[in-house]
Order: structure tokens, then C-alpha cells, then sequence
């Protein structure tokens, strides 16, 4: 064992470094076209390092979001609502409501132990003109369902903040706003006009959740987030709404008996269960990774096709060459060496540069994409891990080698006679 | 001298197949090259010398026929050994030079002995030595593109020598460069084989070369039709006019 490894060692150091030095020389020697097929790959390699980031974001937040419904057996939406997530995020908080009323005639229904509404939409912090997620709840049932948020300054909402207008904001829209526990500020409706609804709140409590839109989002008294998200007209007339109902039911393994009795008992009523909706997170999450993996794959596999092509001509430009060095004495292995060592650099350089790439550009994507405000899919947190990288890297290098495999083995089997006639 | 041959080929015959007609390119070959000879092959295009050339070097087997080269039967050798023979025995020196376009001179020269596996200093002492032998010392990290064809040739010439070869065939050395450059190049080539007993086979058009060599064999449709002295050469440019004896390759 250890005098194979004193070979190899050898062998590197007396040969490689000259095969290394000539790969490098012979890449340069065509740069344009070692670039553009550099290129090729490295759109390739940081496409699957974006598309493993997101996919690793979105498989986290979902999982964050999950935890935010926390111990919720069953979600009720409006019939119309089109599933979009666990919030409905992006939504238009004045369509697809439920009746306040609702949520009694849900707690009535056997088997429920206890449901709570909540109404969240898109609010707007009047004077730094910051999107905020607001998110109205009843904090006990809220806190009771969930286990409560990750307070990590402040307190909690408590029954004296329905006067007192006290805000629980997640972290980021307290940097992004600059606010500390005890600052006062005014939140309308997203977009909405100067005479919208507006409350003051005073900053009370400021939580971590790990989850994007509620670090930017405020936890409010259910009847504050009414009052700034409903329309005027409805509020006015003494309409009371809600956007989902979290439901906790009296035995687990009943919940989808209860999610039908429901749904016979409240017309208009969509359930969903939390089991129904783990699964179909799952569901989409392997179809997201396949398809993810799909488009990297065919850009994997068009710059595998590039290498080859650069090889193919290289070697054709070469046959000459290679001729000359089989006649003075080169083995087919040297040749084979020679024009490998060329192919696995390619990979190498468009495996280091297309992580790079990949990272930078994830890492902008993400950053602008929040910033940006939207809200949804795009806001996302890219989630870069070394296993990732590794195997992005991998595969650009095992693309370069796998790729300059044929044309390595072609100019090796050069007959040098034929080769030696070759013009050029 | 006789017992010390480099080169001896009996009845050396090769065929080359075109489609599905015969092309006999060498019929019934017997050459005998003794150590320390300086032969030219010598003869019009299409003579069969370049294919002996070829076979002698172990580029191209014969169809049929020996050819033994340093105690070596080369019909008796397969692919990688004839690259190990190739690499320990035979030095090449091509027409257009065919350095390698990315390497400088003394890495040019290094290259054969890269292949041979020689430790790194050597290798640079070696290849620096054999540069000054033929007189480049002053261009060892020059690319082939920034020398003349002449120190191409030179640098060409070390190559060829730097691996210590039996026999260095030469295929047309002079055809692509200038007529001073080819008297200083067939002076270096004299001085190697005369000072350190090199041996040389070199294909030519040209009877300024063939007059230098000691030994000039003349090639016709495959076959050795006369072999003659240089000095014997020499007198027949005299006689008849060179371009004329060029052309029919008949010397009389």
C-alpha cells in the first residue's frame, strides 16, 4: 500500500506537473474558446447551485410555516381560496373571507376542542414606507396552538395592548424600520390611500421566527388587524372577518371525521389537514427537486456537450502535434493523460468559478428579492449548505473528465504515421 | 564493424491498401546500416524511402520481411512497445520542424526525457547541454514561433539526441529551410556523427545533403536500385548539372 502510494507520489511530481503545466498552456493558447466553453459549464453548475439554494430555502420555510400553524389539525379557508400556502400570502386581504361567525360555529362543531381565526394580509409602516405582513390574532388561542412565538426581546401581546395598541414585530422589520421596543408607529393597508384606517401602535415585544414574512410582519390584536385590512364600508356596517381558522381537535385521529363534519355543518368552508397538507408539501417539494434537477441536468449535459466539442476540435488541430510526440516516444496513456488533464482543468476552473457564481448570484437573488418586497415564492431564503456546493463542484469537475474521456482516448489511438501527414 | 550492425532489414515488403487496390510501396528491401554510419536514403517522391523511414523507426510495420534495429525485431513488437522503443532507440527529425508550439525551446528538448520519466534537474541538464551541442544555447526559452526555421531544425536536432537514441532518421530535414541555414545544420549533423559516432539515416531530395553523408542509398519504385559514396555523389553534380539529377534521381 504504501509503495503504491511512494509511486504515485513520484509519478506526480517527475510527469504531472509537466502535463499540468501543458494542459494549462494548451488552454490558454485557444482562450476564447476554453472561455466560452467555461462558460457553457459554469451556467450549468451555479444554476444547480441556485436551483438545490432555493429548493433547500423553500423546504425550510415550509417547515417554518408549518410550525407557524403550529399544533392546528385542521385550517379552514373560504371555499374560493385558492391554496397558495399556509398564509395567504400576496393574496388581496378583502377577498376570500370568513364570516367571524364562523369561527363559533366551527368551535360548536363535535370533536373540536377549540379554533381561533386569524385575518393577515399586506400593511404598509406609514413612515418608513416598509411592507409589513400584519398578522391579527387572538394571542392566547394563537400562542396556545402554536407554542407561542420566539420572543427575544419585549413580551408577548397581552389584553392590555388591545387599548394600549401594543405590537409584537418580527426582527427584521424592527432593523428595517429602526425600531426598539416602546417606538411608536402608524400601519395602513398596503397601497392604501392617506385617509385609509391607520393605527399607532407601540412597539411591545420583538420575535425571531425563522420564517421570512413574519420577521417582517407585526403580531396585532385580531380587531386592529380588522380594522386597518377590511374595507371601510364593511367595517363600518360592523362586519367582522377572518382569513383562515386554526382548529384544534379533541382527538388527532379523528380530524378528518371532524374536517368533514365541518364541512357539511359551514357552507362555503374549504378544510384542510395538517397531515393532508405535510403530504402535499412533500408532494410538491419532489416535484420541485425533480424538475430543479431536470433543467440543471440538461444545462450539465449541454456543457458536457461544449467540452467535447472543444476537445474534438482541439485534438483535430492537433493531430499533427500528437503524431509528433507518439513518434518520439509518447505511450497512448501519455496522449490520454495529456488531453484528460486538459478536460478535468476545464472542469475544475468551471466547478470552482460556476460555485462562485452560483453562491454570489444566489445570495444577490435573494437579498434583492426581499429587499424588493415581494412577497411569496420569491422571498424565499436560499439556503446554501457545503454538501451542496460539494456535489455542484463534483459534478463540474466529473463533467470535464467524463467529457474529454472520448476525446482523450481518439487522439490516443492516433495512428502517428497518419497523424504526422496531417496538415497544419 | 560489419558484426556492429544498427539497422539490417531482409526482404522488406510493405503494401499499402487503398480501398480495394494494392499500392506496393517497398519490395524486397535489404539495407544493412553499421554503427556510426551517416547514410542517405535518397530518391524522386513516391521511391518507398519515407515508408522505410517509417519502419526503420517503428512508426509502420512491415507486410512482410524483417527489420532489426539495435538487436530489436521490431515485426515482434505491439502498440506501447513500439512507443518504449520509439522513446529509448530512434530520434525523429521531421520536414516542418513539428516542435510543439507551446513549449520553449529546452522544454521542447525536455519533452522526450519527460516521457522517459527522467528526475527534473536531469532532465534540464540534459536538454541544456544538447542545446549547446547544437549551438542554441542562446535560445533555450524561446517558443518555436520566435525562431528562425533553421534554429527549429536545431532545436529539432537535440530532441532527437537528447534521449541518447540508436539511430536518429531524419524525413526531409533541410526541404523547409534557407540554403545557409541547411550548410550549418548538415555541419552540426556531420560533427554529431563523426565526434560522438551517431548514427544518421536521413531522407532527402537535396544532393548537398546527400553529397554531405558518407553514404547515399538510392531509391526507386520500392527498391534499392544503387548505393553510392558522397564523394561519389559529389562528382556526379559535378558531371551532369544538379537540377537534371534531381529530377530522374539516376546517377550515372
Amino acid at each position: 500500500m504504501q509503495c503504491i502510494q511512494i509511486q504515485q507520489i513520484e509519478w506526480l511530481r517527475v510527469d504531472n506537473v509537466s502535463f499540468v503545466v501543458m494542459a494549462f498552456r494548451n488552454l490558454r493558447r485557444r482562450k476564447l474558446r476554453t472561455g466560452l466553453t467555461l462558460l457553457g459549464i459554469v451556467v450549468g453548475v451555479s444554476l444547480m447551485v441556485a436551483l438545490f439554494a432555493f429548493g433547500e430555502g423553500m423546504n425550510a420555510q415550509m417547515s417554518e410555516q408549518l410550525k407557524a400553524i403550529g399544533g392546528a389539525d385542521i385550517t379552514i379557508y373560504n371555499a374560493t381560496e385558492v391554496p397558495r400556502g399556509i398564509h395567504f400570502i400576496g393574496g388581496n386581504p378583502r377577498e376570500n373571507l370568513l364570516s367571524e361567525a364562523v369561527v363559533a360555529e366551527v368551535q360548536t362543531t363535535p370533536g373540536v376542542k377549540f379554533a381561533t381565526g386569524i385575518y393577515s394580509g399586506l400593511g404598509e409602516v406609514l413612515q418608513t414606507k416598509n411592507q409589513t405582513y400584519v398578522m391579527g390574532i387572538d394571542p392566547e388561542a394563537y400562542a396556545s396552538l402554536t407554542g407561542g412565538l420566539n420572543i427575544i426581546e419585549g413580551r408577548y401581546l397581552q389584553p392590555s395592548d388591545v387599548d394600549s395598541y401594543g405590537t409584537v414585530i418580527g426582527i427584521d422589520l424592527a432593523d428595517e424600520s429602526n425600531l426598539t421596543i416602546g417606538s411608536h408607529f402608524t400601519t395602513i393597508i398596503r397601497g392604501g390611500a392617506h385617509d385609509a384606517p391607520s393605527i399607532d401602535f407601540v412597539v411591545v415585544g420583538i420575535c425571531k421566527t425563522g420564517v421570512p414574512y413574519l420577521d417582517r410582519g407585526m403580531f396585532v390584536y385580531l380587531s386592529h388587524a380588522q380594522y386597518i385590512l377590511e374595507s371601510k364600508d364593511d367595517y363600518l356596517r360592523g362586519k367582522r372577518y377572518v382569513n383562515q381558522i386554526l382548529v384544534k381537535v379533541e382527538d388527532p385521529s379523528k380530524a378528518e371525521e371532524v374536517a368533514t363534519h365541518i364541512e357539511e355543518k359551514v357552507p362555503g368552508v374549504r378544510t384542510s389537514l395538517a397531515s393532508q397538507m405535510l403530504q402535499r408539501m412533500q408532494t410538491s417539494m419532489t416535484t420541485l427537486v425533480l424538475f430543479l434537477e431536470g433543467i440543471g441536468s440538461v444545462a450539465i449535459v449541454a456543457g458536457c456537450i461544449g467540452i467535447l466539442n472543444t476537445m474534438m476540435m482541439s485534438i483535430f488541430e492537433r493531430t499533427r502535434e500528437i503524431g509528433t510526440v507518439k513518434a518520439i516516444g509518447a505511450k497512448d496513456r501519455d496522449v490520454l493523460i495529456t488531453i484528460l488533464t486538459e478536460a478535468a482543468i476545464i472542469g475544475l476552473l468551471a466547478g470552482a468559478i460556476g460555485c462562485t457564481v452560483g453562491v454570489v448570484g444566489t445570495l444577490l437573488w435573494g437579498e434583492l428579492s426581499t429587499r424588493a418586497g415581494y412577497w411569496g415564492i420569491t422571498s424565499i431564503k436560499p439556503i446554501i449548505t457545503p454538501v451542496v456546493l460539494l456535489y455542484t463542484f463534483g459534478l463540474g469537475v466529473l463533467v470535464g473528465v467524463l467529457a474529454g474521456l472520448y476525446p482523450a482516448w481518439r487522439a490516443s489511438r492516433l495512428d502517428p504515421v497518419e497523424a504526422l501527414r496531417h496538415g497544419g | 564493424m560489419v558484426g556492429d550492425l544498427i539497422v539490417e532489414t531482409r526482404e522488406l515488403t510493405k503494401v499499402y491498401r487503398m480501398g480495394k487496390v494494392d499500392i506496393p510501396a517497398l519490395h524486397d528491401v535489404d539495407l544493412k546500416v553499421p554503427k556510426g554510419d551517416m547514410l542517405c536514403l535518397y530518391g524522386p517522391s513516391g521511391s518507398g524511402k519515407t515508408t522505410l523511414l517509417n519502419i526503420i523507426g517503428g512508426l509502420a510495420k512491415p507486410t512482410s520481411g524483417r527489420v532489426v534495429v539495435d538487436g530489436v525485431d521490431l515485426t515482434k513488437l505491439r502498440g506501447n512497445e513500439l512507443a518504449e522503443f520509439r522513446l529509448r532507440k530512434v530520434g525523429f527529425i521531421f520536414q516542418s520542424f513539428n516542435l510543439v508550439p507551446i513549449l520553449t525551446a529546452l522544454e521542447n528538448v525536455e519533452l522526450p526525457m519527460i516521457y522517459a520519466k527522467v528526475p527534473k534537474s536531469e532532465r534540464r541538464r540534459r536538454a541544456v547541454e544538447m542545446l549547446e551541442s547544437v549551438k542554441m544555447d542562446h535560445r533555450l526559452n524561446h517558443k518555436p514561433d520566435e525562431l528562425s526555421g533553421g534554429e527549429q531544425q536545431r532545436v529539432a536536432i537535440a530532441r532527437a539526441l537528447v534521449n541518447h537514441p540508436s539511430i536518429v532518421l531524419a524525413d526531409e530535414p533541410t526541404a523547409a529551410i534557407d540554403t545557409a541555414s541547411i550548410h550549418m545544420l548538415m555541419k552540426i549533423i556531420q560533427e554529431l556523427n563523426s565526434k560522438k559516432g551517431q548514427t544518421f539515416i536521413i531522407v532527402t531530395h537535396d544532393l548537398l545533403v546527400a553529397q554531405a553523408c558518407a553514404r547515399s542509398v538510392i531509391m526507386r519504385d520500392g527498391s534499392i536500385e544503387r548505393q553510392l559514396t558522397g564523394k561519389e555523389i559529389a562528382e556526379a553534380i559535378i558531371a551532369s548539372g544538379r537540377e537534371k539529377t534531381i529530377e530522374t534521381g539516376k546517377i550515372s
